[in-house]
């Protein structure tokens, strides 16, 4: 197993390259020469637990040759709803909304340059969800002014940055020696629960040469799964379940006091 | 300690939350009030979802209701008829409430609707408390006491049809009432989170006449029913009742409560209400400041479930 949310001090550099290299070798050393492109998420899946505060992602890979690549993070989609405020009578309120159905909760991804428009053209970049400016973003609502969506689309890009779901920028790809890389993604605490998907790009005079997506699990797991689990599926029971652990709370609350 | 809550799906400091619910429950144990209208406000300021907060909030309120409704209860303060009656409005109030609540849900204005709702109770309550306290320091107390005993049940109120039997209170009147003042706790319990005690507690007074030894095991009774119901309609109707964000609430309201208590003792009343008014209208005023102050962002985002 490898950990990557320790620091790299001179001691656990060489333990992590070690690790590392053990791990790169076991994984590739029969497909290395196959593919040009192999990555490998160092945990497939993510437990929300009652004490989670957020966890570090850590993928490794291998290039083949000399191309650039990009790796993707993307949440499971989720309708959103961007309100905006104007005034009435002095008091700020909300006026106009639109709503945005499926749009990734969850985006954050990763260069080996500095630039993604430096890899491909803006039309690839859209086709392969690459870079912010790539996700789409199209209202429910039809016949919206141009203006007016901009608004509200730069609005959702920053709420969704501000609240750390999506990256402000492009992580970098380190490369260790020529060939094998790695790139960490720093998931927030409260990260949506689902599905992602992991895309890798090997990219090649302007184009995606080769292509590699795996999917990644985020769940909540024990406790916080139970409980969300029981509030979903068996909604009067839960509030039955929290009234009665209420009543129980309060019983004994009176009955301590009294006592002491 | 950051622990994540489930339902409002985000990590939040245990400590603080603890802080905030025993700070209130510190208010609650000195000035004898339930302080549900301070909860909500302070959770929604600390950033949880003012859904998640209100409904959340009503099922500490079932908590701090049952465990102040049993010392009244042991000393045979409560009109358990009474209360039923009251309770069996407040359970369509609470009803009532939830559709009002997923109404203003859907129009986007909640966030609204709880802020204004505040700022005219919070307002309200503040302003009447601190005349009270200077009328009944020019008065004195005797003048206060006597228009307690003085007041008359309106003859309205007496006209009304169903009429009923409440030995314990030893008032005959009409069902619709005391079930009518329950409606309002109800809608009160289900929008805003709160048992409405500030209402519900005057009303059982002077509107039903009720002998004032009885009313606050009263009110508080039916509080718990009223929450329960309100409680429940949330988990059901909107799934924002967070119970791990319940029990901290719960056991912060507790143990301030108990130090309350204790602090009660060096509180004067007449200082203590003037106290109690000047918190009030410090939040109030800091609702008021967030809905007229331009915000940084006029754009706000939330997801659908």
């Amino acid at each position: 197993m490898i950990c990557c949310r320790c620091s790299l001090n001179s001691f656990s550099a060489i333990a992590f390259f070690f690790v590392l290299g053990v791990y790169v070798v076991s994984a590739f050393s029969e497909i290395a020469a196959a593919e040009p492109l192999q990555f490998d998420i160092a945990d497939d899946y993510v437990e929300i637990t009652t004490g989670f505060t957020g966890t570090t992602l850590s993928m490794i890979g291998y290039r083949k040759g000399h191309g650039d690549i990009i790796l993707t993070l993307e949440g499971p989609p989720r309708s959103t709803v961007v309100r905006q405020k104007s005034q009435v009578f002095g008091a700020w309120v909300n006026r106009e909304t639109l709503q945005f159905d499926n749009i990734p909760s969850y985006y954050d991804f990763a260069l080996s340059v500095d630039d993604e428009k430096k890899l491909m053209s803006d039309a690839l970049l859209k086709e392969y969800h690459v870079g912010l400016n790539a996700l789409r973003m199209v209202p429910k609502e039809e016949r919206v002014d141009e203006d007016t969506l901009r608004g509200f689309q730069s609005a959702l890009l920053r709420y969704k940055q501000q609240h750390q779901l999506y990256s402000q920028k492009a992580g970098v790809i380190e490369f260790l020696g020529d060939n094998f890389f790695r790139v960490d993604f720093h998931l927030p605490a409260h990260v949506p629960a689902g599905n992602y998907t992991v895309r890798a790009l090997l990219v090649g005079k302007g184009k995606v040469v080769y292509e590699d997506t795996q999917s990644l699990r985020v769940g909540l797991t024990g406790f916080s799964s139970d409980i969300y689990e029981f509030s979903r599926n068996h909604a009067f029971l839960y509030g039955v379940f929290c009234v009665l652990i209420a009543c129980f709370a309060g019983w004994l609350s009176n009955v301590i006091v009294r006592r002491s | 300690m950051q622990i994540y809550l489930p339902i409002a799906e985000m990590a939040v400091s245990a400590e603080t939350v603890f802080m905030l619910s025993a700070f209130v429950g510190l208010l609650s144990g000195i000035f004898g009030v339930g302080g549900g209208f301070l909860t909500t406000p302070f959770l929604i300021f600390f950033g949880i979802p003012p859904a998640v907060s209100v409904a959340t909030q009503a099922s500490q309120l079932v908590a701090s209701s049952m465990a102040g409704a049993m010392g009244h209860f042991r000393r045979g303060n409560v009109d358990i008829k009474m209360g039923l009656v009251m309770v069996s409005g407040g359970a369509v109030g609470s009803v009532v409430g939830i559709f009002i609540f997923k109404l203003l849900r859907y129009l986007g204005q909640i966030d609204f609707a709880i802020s204004f709702l505040y700022i005219i109770l919070l307002g309200g309550i503040g302003t009447l408390m601190i005349i009270e306290s200077f009328v009944s320091v020019l008065k004195k107390k005797e003048g206060v006491r006597k228009a307690f005993n003085d007041s008359k049940v309106s003859p309205w109120v007496l006209s009304l049809p169903y009429k009923m039997r409440f030995p314990r209170s030893k008032l005959f009147v009409s069902a619709l009432v005391p079930a009518g003042i329950g409606f309002v706790g109800g809608v009160l319990a289900s929008v805003l989170g709160i048992g409405g005690g500030f209402l519900i507690v005057p009303a059982m007074i002077y509107i039903l006449g009720m002998p004032p030894l009885l009313v606050a095991g009263t009110s508080l009774f039916q509080v718990i029913f009223t929450t329960a119901a309100a409680t429940i309609m949330h988990a059901l109707m909107n799934h924002t009742v967070d119970i791990v964000l319940g029990l901290i609430l719960i056991l912060g309201g507790v143990v301030g409560a108990q130090f309350g208590v204790i602090l009660a003792r060096f509180f004067k009343g007449q200082t203590a209400r003037v106290t109690l008014a000047i918190i009030i209208l410090s939040v109030c005023l800091k609702l008021v400041v967030d809905l007229f102050v331009m915000p940084v962002d006029l754009f706000s985002a939330e997801y659908i479930r």
